[in-house]
């Protein structure tokens, strides 16, 4: 719009803003009108209100938090960064499309010198035909965020090296997802305490790369390693761990390492090992407070040999232990199960179990036989939840084919058994079926000091079956077991 | 929705004029013009800044001064705050209240968050300034002025030059 110098454009009366031509937009104070550019979501915009008046020039300079999403150039993020208050600068949360090495090393650094908050970086990788060509440059070196207190990145497998020098000295939080490591130096040496003296929480989830992981911490809370692809070995020295999940590290679909691993976290709460477990290699050493374990979950039949090695880590991994406060363990049945093996008893002794949290995924399958093995080795059990899973099955199935096998022997109709200590009983998502019903009679029977049963079903469920498991269960059941559920009187 | 009572006092929402009263103990407020509102402490507690000098016990029997707010606004986020406890969880009427509750004149708006800001009403700040925001997201400069009034006083070589040295965001 032409303008002559120093005219000023009479203001057009506006509907919306009846009454006066004063800008009080403008006479809000800066902190304010910051409120109102974070709402924006997007620095580019923010940014055009520069040219508002000279008010607004340098205002959005001063935001704590700045977002660029998939489209910005590279240049243009180094470009808002330089224009930008560095001493205002608290967050930074990045979309990206495909970057390069190149183009995140172009902004990364002005990024970790400032960054005194949380940054999150994430590339959307698209794979493409023309990606098969080797890039020049393969990864983009990390720097050394001193300020920084959370990092967040998920690279789409962009590749990662990690700055050798420089100490984290305010992280206290570290993802890594879908990375690509490169060397010379190692994730461990930059996330041991030396390096990252206040680092509490670290996940690696979906990393290449990364063969060998020593981590020394002083801080460290909580360590989550999933699909670490290709680890070779692992070494975790952390006396202040609280939680630790190994998930399909050393045996996943395309990997089966000998799980090579020393873990030294005296103080361990939770442990999660859903991978290869052989206590010739995997060393877990003293656990004397742990609470809760979770482990791979067990496949009641099998028809190959991968099916008896995960079910032979879950038997190992359990023999390490004496006794368990929480265990969740998961059985799972195949959806047909001829020609299959029945394996639950290869499961010959479980620890002492306080409290067992079951998730059963039946496939329409009677699973009374192996409930019935499984409690006949942790009778001491004083809480008892099993979780049916049914909607993995297949939708229209609720019985399972003619002439299965699944219930050839039902020793748990007719054998006794003595859980003497079980007080509470937890059934949840169960689908009311007949042979749940004589399951439960079965174990309101087994279970001579109950205090409390509850009772939940599955949504597709109707109401009217549910009330009617539910009058049968109270019928049978024993007057000093308080029944609770919500289709219960 | 204001009602005046025999001691001239107004009471603002639904609520009865109670000043003992067991189930929902009531608080006064004192606007900058001097008048009285009262409300529920559950409403009043949704400012922070109330909500800490009623903890503190910084409220004596007469109630809160706020020097910093005018009556008709502090009005405004009285029926807010009584709005939104009343039925928190009814997600479609307290997103149609709020609808009909930003659909004011601009000034209004600031004022309220002007206001908001210093009773430090979280909630309602979020959707004032969330409302303000979005006027001006998809507008262009022109547009923005436009609409809030705002004066160029930019040479044209000097709104070129920050144009340039913001071409990043221009583009």
């Amino acid at each position: 719009m032409e303008r002559r110098d120093g005219e000023i454009p009479t203001k057009r009366s506006n509907l919306s803003d009846g009454g006066g031509s004063e800008d009080r937009l403008s006479a809000l104070p800066d902190d304010l009108l910051l409120q109102i550019l974070l709402k924006l979501v997007d620095t580019a915009v923010a940014a055009r209100t520069s040219v508002l008046s000279s008010r607004w020039r340098r205002l959005w300079t001063l935001l704590p938090k700045l977002w660029f999403y998939p489209g910005t150039e590279p240049l243009a993020i180094r470009a808002a960064l330089e224009s930008h208050e560095a001493a205002a600068l608290r967050d930074l949360d990045i979309t990206l499309l495909d970057a390069t090495p190149e183009s995140v090393a172009g902004w990364l650094p002005i990024a970790a010198r400032r960054l005194p908050g949380h940054l999150k970086l994430v590339n959307i990788f698209e794979p493409d035909e023309s990606d098969g060509q080797a890039r020049e440059i393969v990864a983009f070196l990390l720097p050394c965020f001193q300020n920084a207190t959370s990092i967040h990145l998920e690279l789409g497998y962009l590749g990662m090296a990690l700055h050798p020098l420089g100490v984290f000295a305010r992280l206290t939080d570290l993802n890594l997802t879908c990375v690509e490591l490169h060397g010379p130096c190692m994730l461990g040496e930059a996330v041991s305490s030396p390096r990252c003296p206040s680092l509490q929480r670290l996940i690696v989830h979906g990393a290449r790369g990364l063969g060998n992981f020593t981590i020394h911490s002083h801080s460290l809370k909580r360590l989550m390693l999933r699909n670490v692809h290709g680890l070779e070995q692992l070494t975790v020295i952390a006396p202040a761990l609280l939680s630790l999940s190994v998930i399909c590290c050393f045996h996943s679909t395309t990997t089966m390492n000998q799980p090579v691993a020393t873990i030294s976290s005296p103080q361990l709460l939770s442990l999660i090992w859903v991978d290869a477990y052989d206590p010739r290699f995997t060393q877990l050493g003293e656990m004397e407070n742990l609470q809760r374990l979770s482990t791979y979950p067990f496949f009641v039949y099998g028809h190959n040999d991968s099916h008896k090695v995960v079910n032979s880590y879950t038997m190992k991994l359990l023999s390490h232990f004496k006794l368990i406060q929480t265990l969740n363990f998961k059985l799972l049945y195949p959806l047909e199960i001829t020609n299959h093996e029945y394996l639950m008893e290869d499961i010959t002794r479980l620890p002492n179990i306080v409290v067992m949290n079951l998730h059963i995924e039946p496939k329409a399958h009677s699973f009374g036989t192996s409930l019935f093995h499984l409690l006949s080795m942790c009778t001491g059990v004083r809480k008892l939840t099993i979780t049916l899973d049914c909607k993995t099955s297949h939708p229209v199935q609720t019985v399972c084919s003619a002439g299965c096998v699944c219930d050839q022997t039902p020793n748990w109709k007719t054998e006794e058994l003595t859980l003497n200590c079980l007080k509470r009983l937890n059934l949840s998502n169960w689908g009311a079926t007949d042979h749940e019903a004589a399951l439960v009679k079965r174990l309101l029977e087994w279970a001579t000091v109950l205090q409390t049963m509850t009772v939940t079903f599955d949504r597709s469920v109707a109401g009217s079956k549910a009330k009617e498991f539910c009058q049968m269960l109270q019928i049978f059941s024993r007057p000093e077991i308080c029944m609770r559920g919500p289709h219960f009187v | 929705m204001a009602a005046t009572t025999a001691d001239g006092s107004k009471v603002v929402g639904g609520g009865e004029k109670s000043n003992v009263d067991e189930e929902s103990k009531m608080i006064t407020l004192f606007s900058s013009d001097g008048e009285r509102f009262e409300v529920t402490q559950e409403a009043a507690a949704m400012s922070q800044t109330i909500h800490h000098m009623m903890e503190d016990g910084c409220v004596d029997d007469e109630g809160v001064h706020l020097p910093n707010v005018g009556s008709s606004i502090l009005a405004m986020v009285i029926e807010y705050c009584n709005r939104h406890v009343a039925s928190p969880d009814e997600k479609e009427d307290i997103r149609s209240f709020d609808a009909g509750f930003v659909n004011v004149e601009h000034h209004t708006l600031f004022d309220i968050i002007r206001a908001a800001n210093y009773l430090d009403v979280k909630e309602l700040m979020d959707l004032c300034c969330q409302t303000v925001a979005d006027s001006i997201k998809s507008k262009s400069v022109e547009e923005i002025r436009e609409l809030f009034g705002i004066v160029n006083d930019f040479t044209p070589e000097e709104e070129a030059e920050i144009r340039k040295e913001n071409q990043w965001a221009f583009e």
